[in-house]
């Protein structure tokens, strides 16, 4: 249960970002998750509307966007995205691949009035 | 009625009118700070030439008792220094200070994880740079530590033989990120229907890469392997 603390650490960021903004209010965050981030969405969004309450931030709705995991494999050179989160390339079966991405966890943006 | 704004509009995926309001792009890492501070450590460790482990895996696994054996077997050749995160009590350190070694307990309390800070807090006092090694006993846990980059140079998961073949991919993120990878227990084989090389290719489906040692700190078996790994840091 890391989310509420990953949930505070956004709403320090988020505060800081918006009132040297000069924002009155934020409407919205959008935040973007990969499989490797290590965040569950709906633990994430669980915990959201009790770490937000007292803080500058309240009222504010939280926009999970689920990004893929993405392989991209040496010996076919094709990108993939695995039915599970396994390293191996859906197309030739090859574990010799690199991870292009699913390790997201990224505070895309904001909207504030 | 909104929990929001108190107006009556009852659908929860309402918005407002928006013609106030503004998108302003952010696009940035929510742990660049932990990601910062843990920046900061790894030079540190650089600089003071202090090798570092970061060890997690689920309660019960043996930390502590690998611990233990690896302080008595290589405290005269390496300088060891051990933190230790558990939520509550002081009781690894304990049992690690009765080992001989130079640790020190970190609480977390309701913290499921150790963070960057935790660790900078410690550098330059209690961590003084003289060590050759310095090992972070994470709390037990597969999750939360997975997120968190302490600055350390080798991320170690541990399994044992107990918890089940399948592990590895039940939780993919923390052994995926491990750059060494130890099964312990392995004086349990004889009395389990539990097969390491199951295991291993579990391993492999999640960290095709990481390095895997198979040891009991009970009976000793594998130990020179892990030891040695130690001392070729």
């Amino acid at each position: 249960m890391h989310e509420l603390s990953i949930a505070e650490t956004i709403i320090d960021n988020v505060t800081n970002l918006a009132k040297s903004d000069g924002a009155v209010r934020v409407k919205n965050i959008t935040l973007v998750i990969g499989p490797l981030s290590g965040i569950v969405r709906d633990t994430m969004e669980f915990c959201w509307p009790v770490a937000i309450k007292k803080t500058f931030l309240e009222g504010c709705h939280l926009i999970v966007e689920e990004v893929p995991l993405i392989l991209h494999c040496k010996s076919c050179t094709q990108e993939t995205t695995p039915d599970t989160i396994i390293m191996t390339c859906k197309a030739c079966g090859s574990s010799d691949v690199e991870i292009i991405k699913g390790r997201e966890l990224t505070l895309k943006n904001m909207e504030i009035e | 009625m909104c929990e929001d704004c108190g107006c009556q509009e009852a659908n929860e995926k309402h918005f407002h009118d928006s013609s106030n309001s503004r998108t302003v792009e952010i696009e940035t890492n929510v742990l660049k700070e932990n990601n910062h501070l843990a920046h900061h450590n790894h030079h540190w460790f650089h600089d003071n030439n202090v090798k570092v482990l970061n060890m997690m895996s689920s309660p019960g696994t043996g930390k502590t008792a690998l611990l233990e054996k690896t302080i008595n077997t290589l405290s005269d050749e390496k300088k060891i220094t051990i933190l230790v995160g558990d939520q509550q009590t002081d009781h690894d350190a304990e049992r690690l200070l009765n080992s001989g070694g130079n640790v020190k307990q970190i609480n977390t309390h309701s913290s499921c994880h150790l963070d960057a800070r935790m660790i900078s807090r410690e550098l330059g006092g209690f961590v003084s740079g003289e060590e050759d090694i310095l090992v972070i006993e994470n709390i037990g846990n597969l999750v939360c530590p997975a997120a968190f980059d302490l600055g350390e140079n080798i991320k170690v998961a541990l399994l044992s033989t107990t918890e089940g073949e399948d592990k590895p991919v039940k939780y993919p993120v923390l052994f995926n990120k491990a750059n060494l990878i130890i099964i312990t227990k392995i004086d349990l084989m004889p009395h389990l229907d539990w097969s390491l090389e199951k295991t291993k290719n579990y391993i492999r489906q999640v960290n095709p890469n990481a390095k895997i040692i198979a040891l009991s700190a009970k009976s000793g078996e594998g130990m020179n392997e892990w030891v040695d790994y130690l001392k070729g840091l």
